[in-house]
């Protein structure tokens, strides 16, 4: 049985990591590759910072909560394992800062010590009136993506380095199941209009004095296009952009002097920080994942296709929990082709 | 008097922040430190420089939260503002963790860091051996930047700094109208203090950058500090052990047990070990003396013997060993109008 997983992104290859995991026992013949036009160190995955955090409001997406918080416990569990400095995954505390009163997120209770700022601890931010301090997890996608690279590579998956330009390509010989993961080019493989780039630019520096990660909000301006400042293993990303519908991945000057100017205010002793790096980023932003099956007649041919892409700026933080979901999509699949009797594993 | 002459003898944490305390309270003051160690190579640079105190049996507890308070909240400015990487300055958060549930559940410092909380249920599972602790916010003062940042801003102040090694108080007095003894475990040699003893302590510092929170054993023996650039992992304290040379089996010992609060520290690179000697006391000596010697009358501030505490208390009773200084000053004045008359 072939799988053809496109993309190499966070949610490609963990989905692919996912699926191999719970059903290459069962399906002795079943057969991965991966397809990919970029892999690390060149994905989005890279370039953002790695920090679970999800947004503010999930806007009543009870499962997309879910999938988070099945995030974060899996990298919670993973947390004492001897991987977990290879998989770039460690434990991080952190502020959040409002110029008013906000509801409290559908993540306080997945994350650690959530509780609100103090009227000491927000005398450190002037300008902001209130805020949520909790320790939550970093899973630097620099290291992750070669763990799981490496992972399925001892699995024996192939990797193909070719920019796929349809499902046609690499459903036909064979190939049973496709596992669409090609983030914010999903679009190039099946027109979506409501998958749209939130662009983003940051700005790596030296400053290993920070040890708290500080995201600002502006309720006005819309998730990440206030300054927010998060520390790294080997650098600290600055960033504060998020513009909607600009497909630009050239840095821009002006971005730039928006995301060092108020994150030197933020937070003055960066004035000192050494910059040594710049990187620009399309979120593949989406009102909500797409997460589901689709039978795909390509001529004489029906291939089935599973979605899983449009993780906006969220994907580090849901991977996991849409890994598991497309594998529970792929079980139905194998039921409906009766390779398995019954499906795997118990069922979320 | 024209222009009191002030000698600092020591220049390590305490030292430094008198000599600057001085020049701040005493602007008319010559101030100069004398040292036969300066940075890297005093006590305050093997310490991790956290503001977690250390609680002193006869120091009166108001004393003692006054001086973590000052400390704290001069620490706190310098920690926000463009200097701070400089200074070595830095807020970190963390964990201190407690086998059993200790007698006092609130020390007398919880309300001056930040943010202090009991631990929750699901933050004690990664402590399986831990049935209690303790969430803060506080400050970290990394050595050598630290104590280099306060030899900039005592040069800047026109303070003279001077290798010496002092044998006696009295070689000071013809050039000297007050003297401030500042030596730390070298106090009990110089002014005879039988009060004062080590308490010696291991620490290894490691790269480790992934790790960003503080750990600490509640018993004070086992704790994970990350500075700038490396990880303080600790310790021990041996009470009497005057030892600088470090121990194999008790490096081996640190890393085993920092590695059970934080197993990723089984990839932690270039291990550096090193030694310190606490200068330990019941309490912290803060106080004037007029020592005399046929005749002649030597003005002494002690500001010695803060143990594991120093960085917690430093500004805290360094701007205490300024304001004796100051007192030490108006005497000498006193007395020489009187003189004059």
């Amino acid at each position: 049985m072939r799988v053809a997983v496109i993309g190499a992104g966070v949610i490609g290859l963990s989905s692919a990591l996912c699926i191999h995991e719970q059903f290459h026992g069962l399906v002795p013949s079943l057969e991965l590759e991966v397809y990919a036009d970029r892999f690390t160190p060149h994905t989005t995955s890279d370039g953002a910072a790695g920090l679970w955090q999800p947004y503010l409001s999930d806007h009543g997406n009870l499962q997309e909560t879910l999938w988070n918080k099945e995030t974060f416990d899996y990298l919670l569990g993973h947390l004492h394992s001897p991987a977990a400095k290879e998989m770039g995954l460690f434990l991080i505390s952190g502020y959040n800062l409002f110029t008013e009163p906000v509801p409290d997120p559908p993540w306080k209770n997945i994350v650690l010590g959530f509780r609100n700022l103090t009227p000491k601890e927000l005398e450190l931010f002037p300008g902001y009136s209130y805020g949520w301090f909790n320790t939550a997890l970093m899973l630097e996608g620099r290291s992750y993506l070669p763990w799981l690279t490496n992972r399925l590579m001892q699995r024996g998956v192939k990797f193909f380095h070719k920019k796929v330009e349809s499902f046609q390509e690499v459903s036909g010989d064979g190939v049973d199941v496709v596992l669409n993961c090609s983030g914010m080019r999903a679009g190039d493989l099946q027109p979506d209009p409501e998958l749209q780039p939130g662009r983003g630019q940051i700005i790596k520096v030296l400053a290993p004095w920070v040890k708290h990660f500080i995201i600002t909000h502006d309720l006005k301006s819309g998730i990440y296009n206030s300054p927010y400042v998060i520390p790294g293993s080997e650098f600290t990303v600055l960033g504060g952009i998020y513009q909607h519908g600009n497909w630009s991945e050239e840095n821009s000057a002006k971005d730039h002097k928006f995301v060092w100017d108020s994150c030197c205010r933020l937070l003055p002793p960066l004035q000192k920080a050494k910059i040594v790096g710049e990187w620009s980023g399309l979120r593949p932003a989406r009102p909500s994942v797409r997460l589901e099956r689709e039978s795909i007649r390509l001529g004489n041919l029906q291939a089935e296709v599973i979605h899983n892409y449009g993780h906006g700026g969220f994907g580090i933080t849901i991977h996991w929990g849409c890994a598991l979901a497309a594998a529970r999509l792929f079980g139905s699949i194998l039921q409906e082709k009766q390779r398995l009797a019954t499906p795997p594993g118990p069922r979320l | 008097m024209a222009s009191p002459k002030v000698a600092v003898v020591g220049a390590g944490v305490i030292g430094l922040s008198t000599a600057l305390c001085i020049t701040e309270t005493c602007p008319g003051c010559s101030v100069t430190v004398l040292s036969d160690q300066f940075s890297p190579n005093t006590t305050s640079d093997v310490a991790a420089g956290m503001l977690i105190p250390h609680t002193y049996p006869d120091t009166p507890i108001h004393r003692q939260k006054q001086w973590f308070k000052e400390t704290f909240t001069y620490l706190f400015a310098i920690s926000n503002s463009a200097e701070a990487s400089e200074a070595g300055i830095h807020l970190v958060s963390g964990w201190q963790v407690f086998k059993s549930t200790p007698k006092e559940e609130l020390p007398f410092w919880s309300d001056i860091v930040l943010g202090f909380r009991a631990m929750s249920e699901a933050e004690l599972l990664k402590f399986p051996q831990h049935r209690f602790g303790q969430a803060f916010t506080t400050l970290k003062c990394d050595c050598p930047p630290y104590l280099l940042w306060l030899e900039k801003r005592l040069k800047a102040a026109g303070t003279q700094m001077y290798t010496r090694k002092v044998t006696d108080l009295w070689e000071l007095h013809s050039e000297y109208d007050i003297i401030v003894n500042c030596t730390g475990m070298g106090a009990q040699q110089l002014v005879g203090d039988k009060q004062l003893f080590p308490v010696r302590g291991q620490v290894l510092k490691v790269h480790a950058p992934w790790v960003k929170q503080f750990i600490r054993d509640g018993d004070g023996l086992t704790y994970i500090y990350p500075g700038i650039h490396r990880v303080t992992l600790g310790g021990t304290r041996e009470k009497g052990n005057w030892s600088l040379s470090p121990d194999a089996g008790t490096t081996r010992d640190i890393f085993d047990r920092c590695c059970s609060l934080e197993p990723s520290l089984q990839g932690a690179q270039d291990i550096e070990v090193k030694v310190g000697l606490r200068p330990s006391r019941q309490c912290v000596r803060v106080q004037r003396e007029v020592l005399s010697q046929g005749g002649v009358k030597l003005p002494v501030v002690h500001n010695y013997g803060h143990g594991a505490g120093g960085f917690s208390m430093h500004r805290g009773t360094a701007n205490e060993a300024a304001h004796l200084v100051g007192e030490c000053i108006s005497a000498l004045q006193g007395s020489s109008s009187t003189a004059k008359l």
